[in-house]
C-alpha cells in the first residue's frame, strides 16, 4: 500500500469504523451503564469476590485443558487430511466442519446419548463387561465438559492446520529427506514451523471458545461448575448490571492479552508460504501397514468423539423420546412456513449476507493486521477478536439498547442480526486473508505497478484473485459461524426473524424434540452443501484452499 | 527513447548495507549492462531507477527531468524480473495484455498489439496457455512481451535469463538484443554474468560493493581494466601483485612470488604494483625454461574448441587459455608436472596502484 | 485466432458498482418484503417462549375474538426464552417501547425494581373475576395481574419409583432427599436461570427457616455432590425423562394431569410435595400480565388484559399452559383431577412473604451459589 491516496485511507478506515460503531460503542455503552450508572455490584466488590476468583481460575483451567485436548486430537487429523489422497476427500472436508456449527444445546443432547450413563458407549461397555448398571459416563463433570469442548473444536484445529499444511513445498520436504532428516526431525524442524501460524490461530480461537463456554458447562457439569460466562448470565438474570459489566471487563482484558500476543506472533513470523505449492500426497492404498493401522485407529477415535454425537443428533430428528417412537413429524413440521421455511430462508439470507460482509470487511482489515504500525496492527487484532471474547449477551444487549432502540430498528432488527453475525465471522476472514497476503509474491505487485495499474486495478486484477484461497477459507468459517449463531439472534429477534438455530432452541424449550432434531439436520445439510460449493469454488480458483 | 542520468544515487539500509553513490548515464537507445557479483547493489540500483526504492541521496532524471517524485506506474518503464513474475492466475494473453488493459486500450487495439508482440517473440501459439503450462524460456519471452507491450521508454531487466540453460540463454540473449535494437528502447540490464553482459550490451558498468567501478564498452573493460576488481571479475583475469624492482621508463620489473616479470608501463622502483594478464595471453609449455617460472597444472577444463589450463604458481592460481590440442594431450600424459608459463610484457596491464 | 476468443477484462469500477447494485437491490427487496405496513393496528404482546404452546390450540383460537371485535392484529411475540430476559429487553426498549402488554412476570420477578420500572400499574375493571388471594400473592399494587398459577413440586416417574417401593414419597421431606440414593435421583433447575428452580430454592428456604427452624444452607451442602442441577426446565426434563438413574425432578404439580390427558390413562407421573407435621406444602407460582409503560396502545392494552381475564381466554389455559387458570370459575378438564391442587397443600408463599423475599433474595442466591460451587 504505497500510495497514500484519500480513497485508500477511507477504504482501510471503513471496516475499523464499522467495528467501532457496531461493536466497541455498544459494548462500551453496556460497560458504562453497568460500572458507572447502573444498579448492582460495584467493580471492586466483584473483583475482590472469592467467587469471581475461583470462577476465573476454573474457566481458565477448563479452557486450557480443552484446548490441549482439541489440539492433541486434532493435529493428527490435520496431517491425515493434508497428506492422504482418497476419494471423497472433499466430502470429508466439508463434513469435518459440521460439529462446529451445532448450537451447544444440541451438542449436549447428542453427547449425553453417546457418552452419558446408559448411552451408546456405556451400553457397549456394559455388554462387554456384563454389568447391569452404568459402567462409564464420559459426559459428566469436568471430563465431560472438556470432551464436549474438544468435540466442538477438533474440526477447527483440523481445518485450519490442514489448510496451511497443504501449502508445504514438496521440494523442502524432499530436500530435508535427502539431507538425512528422520520423520521426527522433519516434523519438528520443517512441518511444525510451517504450520505454526495457523496452529497458533487455531489454539487461540479454541481457547476463546472454551473460555466463553456456557450451556455445556452448566448442563454437563450438572450445575457444579461455573464459568465467567455463567456468572454473567446470572448477573444478567438478576439485573445486576454492575456485575455483568465487571466480568465483561475481565473478559476484555484477557481477550486483549491474547489478541496482542497473537498479533505479535504473527508479525514476527516472516515465513511466506509458497502459494502454489502443494504438499506431497500419498494415496491411501500406498500406506504401509503400521501407518494404515495408526490411521484407522485415529479415525475410529475421532469417529467416536465427533461422529458419534453427530449421529445422535441425526437420530434425534426421527426418534421422539416423548412417545418412544420413530416418526417423520419433525420433517413435516419443517415444511410449514413457520416451522421450517421461514427459519430456513432467514438463516440463508442472514448468513449469506453476513459472510459476504465478513469477507468485504475482512480484506482491508487483513491489510491493517499486516501494517507495520504496531498500534494499528494490535488494535485491529483486538477489535476483530472482541465479538468472540466478550459475552454475546453483553454485545446483544448493547446492540439492542444503544443502536436498535434509538434507530427504531428494534421493531424488525434484521439488519442488526446480520451485523452481529458478520462480527463473529470477521476474525476468520481477516486472519485467513492476512495469511494469504503473506504468500503473495511481492514482485507480482511490483510488476503490476510498473505496468501502470492503479491502486484499484492492482487490487482487483492481481491481489484479489491471489487472495482467493484465503478469502474462501475465511468465508467457509464465517458462514459456519453466522448460520450457527444463536445467542445474539435469540436476544434481538422478533418472531419474523427466527433462524434455524433459534428454531432449534425454541423447539427444545417446548419439548418438541423431533422438530428440533429435524431442524438441526436441516442446518447440517445446508452447511454441508455450502461447504461443498465453497470447496468447488476454491478448487477452481486455487486448488484445495480449504 | 529516453536518456537516463543517475546522479549520485545512494541508499542506506537499516541493516547497515550501503549502496552508492551511483553515477551513471544511459544514452537514448543504448543497452547498458549493470555487471557485478551478488550483493554488489545491482538490483537495488535497478529498483531505484524503477521507483520501488526511494534513494536517500542523489538525482534521477529521464531526459533531463527529475523523475524521483514520479510513482513507478507513471515512469513509462517495462520490467522483467529474475523470478519472471508472470501473473499466475492469468493466461499468457492476459499477462501480455495487462498493461494495455489497465491503461484503457480498446479491445481491438489490445489484441492487435499482443499478437504483434507475440509474433515478434515467437510465442504466438502460447497465447491461450496458462502460465504453469509453459517452459522457462517461454515464460521469459512472455515476460518480455508483457514489458514491451506499452512501448516503454525504459526497459529494466533484472537477471532475466539466469535460470535458463546455456543454449537457451544464448538464443534469448540474441533475441533480446535484436528486439532492443529494433525498438530502440533504452535498456538497463542487470546481470552477474560477464559473458552475457559482453554479448548483448553497448556499454557495461561494473558495480563493486555499491559503487560503479568502471564504465565502458566491453572491450575497453576487458583490455584496460582500471582496477583489480574489474580485472578479476570481467577479465576472468590473472591478477598479480608485487614490488617494482627496476624501472626502465617504459617497462618495470616486478617481483612476484620469487620470480620477476617484465611488465610494460612505469612505476617507481620499490613501489607496490598490481597488473593483470588475460588468460589467452599466457603461454604455457612443458619442460623447464630458465626464463619462465615452473608451475604445476591444477586442472584442465575443456571449453569447446579451447582449453582452460589452471596452474598453481606459488599461492597464486594462473589461468591460461590455449587452443593447442597437442599441448593439452602432452600435458595430460605427462601427469601435469614440469610446466612453465610466460607472457609478453605488453600483454600485461598495469592496474591502479595504491 | 478469432478475435472473439480473447478474453476481455472488466473495469473494476463497473464490477464493484454492479455488485453493490445487486446487493442493494436484494437488501431493498428484503426490506420491502419484511416491512409490513399493517393494514390494521397492531397490539404487541411480549411473552416467553413456551407461552400457551403446550396444547393443541393456537393463538388465533385464543385471541381471534379480540382481534375481530376491535379490528386489531394481536401479535403474540414470544420474544425471549424466559421472563427475566423479557424484562431486560423491555428495559432496553424503554426509550421507545414496542410492546403493549407483557405476560409472564411472576410473583418473584415482580419484586425486582427492573420489572416494576417497565410496567404501568393497572387495575382491570373485571379483576373481581380472580380470587383476591391470588391477586395479592402476585402483586397487591397491580403492576401485574394474574394470568395463571401453578404449584412447583417434586414429581417422580412412577415406572421407576412409587409409594410402595419408596414409601417416603407420600410424605417427602428434605431429610429424605438428603439420602444420597434419593439425591442422586433428583434433578432440579438453576435458581438463577429458571423459575421452577428458584421456586424450589424458596421452597427449601421456607421449609427450613419457617417450619424446621434450621439453617437452609445445610441441606444444599449435603446434596451438592449428588444432585443434578440443570440450567432450565427443558434440560432438566431431558435429563429426567427416560433416565435410568434420575427418577425425580422439580416441576409443576400439573404434570400428572398432562400425562393422563395424553396417554388417556392413569398418569405415569406422581407428585411428592414436601411434608411437615401432617401437612403438605408447595410453592405457588403466579404468572402475571402487565401494562407496558409508555406502550404504543395503552387503551387497547387495558382492554386486552381484561379480555385475558375473561373465560374466553381462561378456558384454554388449562390444556395449553398446563397451569391453573387464574379465573377459577372456568371448568377444568377431568385430567386435572390428577393434578396437585391448591386445596391439597399449604402455600409456602404464606410463610415466606414477598417483602422478606425482596430483601433477601440476592444474598440467598449468592449463598446458594457459594455452597454449590464452593
Amino acid at each position: 500500500m504505497r500510495n497514500g491516496s484519500i480513497v485508500t485511507h477511507v477504504v482501510m478506515a471503513l471496516p475499523l469504523l464499522l467495528l467501532v460503531g457496531f461493536l466497541v460503542y455498544p459494548v462500551l455503552g453496556v460497560l458504562i451503564l453497568g460500572l458507572v450508572v447502573g444498579p448492582g455490584s460495584s467493580f471492586q466488590d466483584v473483583m475482590s469476590s472469592q467467587v469471581t476468583h475461583a470462577t476465573l481460575w476454573f474457566t481458565f483451567l477448563q479452557a486450557a485443558a480443552s484446548t490441549i485436548l482439541a489440539v492433541v486430537l486434532g493435529l493428527p487429523g490435520a496431517f491425515l487430511l493434508a497428506r492422504l489422497e482418497f476419494k471423497g476427500k472433499q466430502a470429508v472436508r466439508a463434513a469435518v466442519i459440521l460439529p462446529f456449527i451445532l448450537p451447544p444445546i444440541v451438542v449436549v443432547v447428542g453427547f449425553l446419548r453417546m457418552f452419558g450413563s446408559y448411552g451408546f458407549v456405556d451400553s457397549v461397555a456394559m455388554a462387554l463387561t456384563g454389568a447391569t448398571e452404568s459402567v462409564v459416563n464420559f459426559a459428566a463433570g469436568v471430563p465431560g465438559i472438556v470432551l464436549a469442548h474438544a468435540f466442538y473444536n477438533i474440526p477447527l484445529v483440523i481445518l485450519l492446520v490442514s489448510a496451511s499444511l497443504e501449502r508445504l513445498d514438496p521440494d523442502i520436504e524432499d530436500t530435508a529427506e535427502l539431507l538425512g532428516a528422520s520423520g521426527i526431525q522433519k516434523l519438528r524442524r520443517i512441518v511444525l514451523p510451517h504450520v505454526m501460524p495457523s496452529l497458533l490461530g487455531a489454539t487461540i480461537l479454541t481457547f476463546l471458545f472454551c473460555f466463553m463456554s456456557f450451556p455445556i458447562v452448566l448442563a454437563l457439569g450438572q450445575g457444579r461448575y461455573m464459568t465467567l460466562e455463567v456468572l454473567i448470565y446470572y448477573a444478567f438474570s438478576s439485573f445486576d448490571f454492575g456485575m455483568t459489566s465487571s466480568i465483561a471487563v475481565i473478559q476484555i482484558l484477557i481477550l486483549m492479552t491474547l489478541a496482542i500476543a497473537y498479533a505479535a506472533a504473527m508479525r514476527s513470523d516472516k515465513k511466506d508460504a509458497g502459494q502454489t505449492s502443494f504438499i506431497k500426497t500419498v494415496p491411501i492404498a500406498e500406506l504401509s501397514w503400521p501407518r494404515l493401522l495408526t490411521g484407522i485407529l485415529y479415525a475410529l477415535l475421532i469417529g467416536v468423539i465427533v461422529v458419534g454425537p453427530m449421529i445422535a443428533v441425526i437420530d434425534s430428528a426421527v426418534f421422539d423420546p416423548v412417545t418412544g417412537q420413530y416418526t417423520l413429524k419433525g420433517f413435516l413440521h419443517l415444511l410449514e412456513v413457520e416451522g421450517g421455511l421461514l427459519p430456513l430462508t432467514n438463516s440463508l439470507f442472514y448468513a449469506t449476507l453476513a459472510t459476504l460482509f465478513s469477507v468485504v470487511v475482512g480484506i482491508p482489515l487483513a491489510y491493517s493486521l499486516r501494517s507495520r504500525s504496531g498500534l494499528l496492527s494490535n488494535s485491529t487484532s483486538v477489535m476483530i477478536l472482541l465479538p468472540l471474547g466478550v459475552s454475546s449477551i453483553t454485545i446483544a444487549y448493547g446492540l439492542l439498547r444503544f443502536i436498535a432502540v434509538p434507530t427504531g430498528w428494534a421493531a424488525n432488527p434484521w439488519p442488526l442480526i446480520i451485523i452481529a453475525q458478520t462480527l463473529i465471522g470477521v476474525p476468520f476472514t481477516a486472519r485467513a486473508i492476512e495469511s494469504s497476503l503473506r504468500s503473495i509474491d511481492p514482485s507480482l505487485l511490483d510488476q503490476a505497478d510498473s505496468l501502470g495499474a492503479s491502486r484499484l486495478q492492482k487490487l482487483f486484477f492481481v491481489e484479489l484473485p491471489l487472495l482467493a484461497p484465503g478469502i474462501l477459507v475465511g468465508a467457509a468459517f464465517a458462514f459456519a459461524m453466522a448460520i450457527g449463531e444463536m445467542s445474539a439472534t435469540l436476544f434481538l429477534r422478533r418472531e419474523q426473524n427466527v433462524t434455524l438455530a433459534v428454531t432449534i432452541y425454541e423447539n427444545l424449550g417446548v419439548r418438541r424434540f423431533v422438530e428440533a432434531g429435524a431442524a438441526s439436520l436441516l442446518l447440517l445439510v445446508v452447511c454441508f452443501i455450502a461447504f461443498l460449493v465453497i470447496q468447488r469454488a476454491s478448487e477452481s480458483a486455487f486448488k484445495g484452499a480449504i | 527513447m529516453v536518456s537516463v542520468v543517475l546522479g549520485g544515487l545512494a541508499k542506506e539500509f537499516t541493516d547497515g548495507t550501503h549502496i552508492g553513490p551511483i553515477d551513471l548515464t544511459l544514452e537514448d537507445g543504448e543497452l547498458l549492462a549493470l555487471l557485478g557479483p551478488s550483493g554488489s547493489g545491482k538490483t537495488t540500483t535497478l529498483r531505484m531507477v524503477a521507483g520501488f526504492i526511494t534513494p536517500d541521496h542523489g538525482t534521477l532524471t529521464f531526459d533531463g527531468e527529475n523523475i524521483l517524485d514520479v510513482p513507478p506506474r507513471e515512469r513509462g518503464i517495462g520490467m522483467v524480473l529474475q523470478s519472471v513474475a508472470l501473473f499466475p492466475h492469468m493466461s499468457v494473453y492476459q499477462n501480455i495484455a495487462f498493461g494495455l488493459e489497465v491503461a484503457g486500450w480498446s479491445r481491438e487495439k489490445t489484441i492487435i498489439r499482443v499478437e504483434a508482440l507475440s509474433d515478434l517473440l515467437g510465442i504466438r501459439n502460447l497465447l491461450f496457455r496458462r502460465t504453469r503450462e509453459i517452459s522457462g524460456g517461454e515464460a521469459q519471452r512472455v515476460a518480455l512481451a508483457r514489458a514491451l507491450a506499452k512501448e516503454p521508454q525504459l526497459l529494466l531487466l533484472d537477471e532475466p535469463l539466469s535460470s535458463l540453460d546455456p543454449q537457451l540463454r544464448e538464443t534469448l540473449q540474441f533475441e533480446i538484443r535484436k528486439i532492443q535494437r529494433e525498438l530502440g528502447v533504452t535498456t538497463l540490464y542487470v546481470t552477474h554474468s560477464q559473458s552475457e553482459a559482453f554479448a548483448i550490451s553497448d556499454r557495461v558498468a561494473v558495480l563493486d560493493n555499491g559503487v560503479v567501478s568502471q564504465v565502458g564498452a566491453p572491450e575497453e573493460l576487458y583490455n584496460q581494466p582500471k582496477n583489480e576488481f574489474v580485472a578479476r571479475f570481467v577479465g576472468g583475469g590473472n591478477v598479480f601483485a608485487g614490488e617494482v624492482v627496476r624501472n626502465t621508463g617504459s617497462e618495470i620489473l616486478v617481483h612476484v612470488n620469487d620470480w620477476r616479470f617484465q611488465v610494460s608501463g612505469t612505476s617507481q622502483s620499490g613501489s607496490h604494483v598490481v597488473f593483470s594478464v588475460k588468460p589467452e595471453d599466457i603461454r604455457i609449455g612443458l619442460g623447464e625454461r630458465p626464463d619462465a617460472p615452473a608451475v604445476e597444472v591444477v586442472s584442465i577444463i575443456p571449453l569447446g574448441g579451447v582449453h582452460k589450463v589452471i596452474l598453481q604458481f606459488g599461492n597464486h592460481k594462473v589461468t591460461s587459455i590455449t587452443q593447442d590440442e597437442d599441448l593439452i594431450r602432452m600435458l595430460k600424459e605427462n601427469e601435469c608436472s614440469g610446466v612453465w608459463f610466460t607472457f609478453e610484457s605488453s600483454s600485461a596491464s598495469l592496474l591502479k596502484t595504491d | 485466432m478469432e478475435m472473439t476468443e480473447y478474453p476481455s477484462r472488466r473495469d473494476p469500477k463497473t464490477v464493484i458498482t454492479a455488485a453493490a447494485v445487486v446487493v442493494v437491490i436484494i437488501i431493498a427487496a428484503a426490506a420491502v418484503i419484511m416491512f409490513n405496513p399493517f393494514q390494521q393496528r397492531t397490539l404487541t404482546i411480549y411473552t416467553y417462549g413456551s407461552f400457551m404452546d403446550w396444547g393443541d390450540n393456537n393463538d388465533t383460537d385464543f385471541f381471534g375474538p379480540f382481534e375481530e371485535e376491535y379490528g386489531v392484529d394481536v401479535v403474540i411475540d414470544r420474544r425471549a426464552d424466559d421472563a427475566n430476559t423479557l424484562v431486560a429487553i423491555l428495559e432496553a426498549e424503554a426509550a421507545n417501547p414496542i410492546a403493549d402488554v407483557v405476560i409472564g412476570i411472576d410473583n418473584i420477578l415482580i419484586l425486582e425494581e427492573a420489572a416494576k420500572s417497565v410496567l404501568e400499574p393497572y387495575t382491570p375493571t373485571n379483576l373481581s373475576l380472580i380470587d383476591d388471594s391470588i391477586v395479592s400473592a402476585l402483586d397487591p399494587e397491580h403492576y401485574v395481574v394474574p394470568f395463571d398459577f401453578g404449584l412447583v413440586t417434586i414429581i417422580y416417574s412412577m415406572a421407576d419409583m412409587n409409594t410402595t417401593t419408596h414409601p417416603e414419597l407420600a410424605n417427602l421431606t428434605f431429610a429424605d432427599l438428603a439420602d444420597p440414593a434419593m439425591a442422586r435421583a433428583l434433578v432440579t433447575e438453576d435458581p438463577y436461570l429458571s423459575s421452577p428452580g428458584l421456586a424450589f430454592l424458596l421452597t427449601e428456604i421456607a421449609v427450613h427457616e419457617k417450619l424446621l427452624g434450621t439453617d437452609w444452607i445445610d441441606w444444599w451442602s449435603d446434596v451438592k455432590n449428588d444432585i443434578d442441577i440443570q440450567p432450565g426446565w427443558s434440560e432438566a426434563w431431558a435429563a429426567w425423562y427416560d433416565s435410568a438413574t434420575k427418577h425425580m425432578m422439580v416441576s409443576y404439580g400439573t404434570d400428572p394431569a398432562y400425562s393422563a390427558y395424553y396417554t388417556q390413562a392413569e398418569p405415569d407421573v406422581g407428585t411428592a410435595p414436601i411434608y411437615f407435621d401432617g401437612e403438605h406444602y408447595a410453592w405457588m407460582q403466579v404468572e402475571g400480565m402487565g401494562l407496558v409503560k409508555n406502550g404504543p396502545n395503552p387503551e387497547l392494552a387495558k382492554l386486552f388484559i381484561e379480555y385475558c381475564l375473561s373465560p374466553v381466554v381462561q378456558k384454554y389455559v388449562a390444556l395449553n399452559q398446563w397451569m391453573f387458570p387464574a379465573n377459577m370459575n372456568v371448568e377444568l378438564d377431568s385430567a386435572f383431577d390428577y393434578a396437585l391442587r391448591p386445596d391439597e397443600v399449604i402455600l409456602l408463599n404464606e410463610l415466606l412473604g414477598q417483602a422478606e423475599i425482596a430483601e433477601n433474595l440476592a444474598s440467598w442466591k449468592s449463598e446458594w451459589n457459594d455452597i454449590i460451587r464452593g
